[in-house]
């Protein structure tokens, strides 16, 4: 794709994003859009790890919790000011991932996987037996929205759907940019080495084992972003969402969206979202209906939707080009 | 006497029951092609990942400049100057050529990974300086044309010598290459004894793995011969060729090539 092709589109999807609040008509639709940029940050973790290093963790609904619980306790119990008990929460999951990707990350291959479950089962439990603390299955309540916000005379305030949405689009915006930095450097080319074959990566030099704790402790910070933003977006916290359907959750969406692409987390995190709400009319088979469309989609697109349709834009791209050449002259 | 460049001491290796590498010791000095020989099976692979840092001794040691460097990783002994080429060939199939020596110069980049991330000046200008030195490095081995082509799509024996290419993206002072003809035709084969007396020249030091005893002859100051993990001989060309033992256990008597 041409620079300005590029520029052009993305200034398109950036006026369209943030004209999305005076579009949508029904608040529901707004509400469901908030959790996608949500799941947006969530996924763009689980992409750095296991889009980028292959290494797949089952933990991100864990790390989530950690950074939502870190969040509502700092400002409901600790009474800190919400904004900074938000900043905090994604360092408190962050130094998480740090203790235990530690000796996790040392042993290779599908153990991990196993480890990180084990670490998500082991959260929820915590939260659930806790109660003095989280107030168990029953949940803690009353968690604040962040204050409005005074900037250059124009006041932000973040109480209704439409002001927490530019958080979140912000939040989604970043995480993306930040992969895009991995991505693009020597760490990402590192990364991406690690899941093509790791034993020569080793053998190069390199310590990979720091890359890929790098990897995981930046997605634990981004899960722990999410979990904040949700915890303050919905006001109630309990720790069933958290549990390891949401791993699996922040799994698909980086498959299905595209693993190790920059727009495949949220593709995928839109769909992840989106697509059970939908197949509300299938009403009782609804559940059933999903796990039949992902089962279909990883047969047919086993590299994710958005290296599908980038290639099937370079095809068109391409003939589109042969058919544009002029003929050559046929007189000699 | 110097330290030799790389000097293994007492050698032992075993799997379980299986003792795959016993009582071995040789060195490989600098600006020197030692080969290293033997029948299937006979230790010569578990040799250079033992002296890469794959496998960790069972005892003995393994020295660089006479500092040991047994208890070392891979990763770490890779900055002292040690590297190697694997017995089959291991490659980033999504990569191009060129981001495979790009990734070999990871421990020749001046700034931090950090700086990377952030896309610094210098930083940059670091990247910069690592790919005119990937370009070199493919002139030098003969793949410079086939810079942006992805690796999986080369043909094997230039996949090996891809491979020798990565390695010496490290600057190496020690190059330990496992059979790096395997699979090549004659014409392949000369073109990397050229390469492999190019490295000599610049006064590294190259243990190869080979069983193609043309080139082992031609490229070699000295060989070692394995036989069940023991060090049956060492010696030049001439008297390696000559050594009724060797002639028994390996070479016999139809094939001294
Ligand atoms: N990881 C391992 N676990 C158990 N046994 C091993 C292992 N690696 C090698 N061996 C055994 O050690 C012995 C030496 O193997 P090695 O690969 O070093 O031989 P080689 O000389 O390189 O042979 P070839 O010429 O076939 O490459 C063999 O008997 C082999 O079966
Ligand atoms: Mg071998």
């Amino acid at each position: 794709m041409s620079r300005a092709l590029r520029v052009g589109i993305g200034t398109a999807v950036a006026i369209a994003a943030l004209a999305l609040p005076h579009a949508l008509t029904v608040p529901y639709f707004l509400h469901l859009t908030i959790l996608a940029c949500i799941w947006t940050v969530l996924a763009q973790g689980q992409n750095l790890v296991q889009g980028f290093s292959g290494y797949v963790s089952i933990a991100a609904g864990g790390f989530m919790a950690i950074g939502a619980y870190a969040s509502a306790l700092l400002s409901v119990k600790a009474g800190w000011p919400v904004w900074t008990s938000m900043a905090l929460a994604p360092f408190v999951a962050a130094a998480f991932a740090l203790v235990v990707g530690y000796p996790s990350l040392r042993v290779k291959g599908h153990y991990f996987a196993i480890v990180t479950l084990a670490y998500n089962l082991v959260i929820v439990t915590v939260l659930n037996n806790y109660e003095s603390f989280t107030g168990g299955e029953a949940g803690m309540p009353n968690i604040q929205r962040p204050a409005a916000l005074v900037l250059g005379g124009l006041q932000l305030s973040f109480a209704g759907r439409e002001g927490y949405y530019y958080l979140v689009l912000l939040a989604a915006a970043a995480a993306t940019a930040g992969g895009a930095l991995v991505l693009h450097s020597r760490v990402g080319r590192v990364l991406i080495a690690i899941r093509q074959n790791e034993m020569v990566v080793d053998a190069l030099g390199v310590a990979a084992w720091r890359y890929k704790l790098f990897a995981f402790v930046a997605s634990g910070f981004l899960a722990g972003l999410a979990g904040a933003l949700y915890a303050h977006f919905i006001g109630f916290l309990n720790p069933e969402p958290f549990g390891t359907d949401q791993s699996m959750n922040a799994i698909l969406a980086v498959t299905l969206g595209g693993s190790g692409t920059l727009l495949g987390p949220i593709v995928g995190a839109f769909l992840v979202v989106t697509l059970p709400e939908y197949l509300r009319v299938a009403d009782t088979y609804r559940l059933v209906a999903y796990g039949l469309l992902l089962v279909l989609a990883t047969i047919f697109m086993p590299r994710g939707i958005v290296p599908m349709v980038s290639r099937g834009f370079q095809g068109m791209a391409t003939r589109l080009a042969a058919a544009l050449r002029p003929r050559p002259d046929p007189t000699p | 006497m110097p330290e030799p460049l790389l000097a293994l001491v007492g050698v032992h290796k075993s799997f379980g029951g299986v003792r795959a590498v016993r009582d071995l010791s040789f060195h490989v000095g600098e600006g020197e092609v030692v080969g290293l020989i033997g029948p299937n099976g006979s230790g010569k692979s578990t040799t250079v990942q033992l002296v890469a840092g794959a496998l960790t001794a069972s005892a003995g040691d393994i020295r660089v400049d006479g500092r040991s460097v047994k208890a070392l990783p891979v990763s770490a002994r890779v900055p002292l100057g040690l590297a190697r080429t694997f017995q089959t060939t291991s490659l980033f199939p999504e990569y191009t050529v060129e981001e495979q020596v790009l990734l070999g110069c990871h421990t020749r980049f001046r700034c931090t990974a950090a700086a990377s991330v952030l896309q610094t000046r210098s930083s940059r200008r670091d990247d910069a300086e690592q790919r005119d030195r990937a370009f070199r490095i493919l002139e030098f081995v003969g793949l410079a044309d086939l810079a942006s082509v992805p690796a999986a799509a080369i043909s094997s024996a230039r996949q090996r010598l891809l491979m020798i290419a990565m390695a010496l993206a490290s600057e190496p002072r020690v190059l330990l290459l496992d059979e790096p003809a395997a699979g090549m035709v004659a014409s392949e084969r000369k073109a990397l004894a050229r390469v492999i007396l190019g490295i000599r020249e610049r006064g590294v030091g190259v243990l190869v793995i080979e069983h193609h005893m043309g080139l082992i002859l031609e490229i070699c100051q000295r060989i070692v011969v394995l036989n069940f993990g023991e060090k049956l001989a060492e010696g030049t060309p001439a008297e390696i060729r000559n050594d009724p033992r060797v002639i028994d256990a390996y070479l016999g008597n139809g094939r001294p090539c």
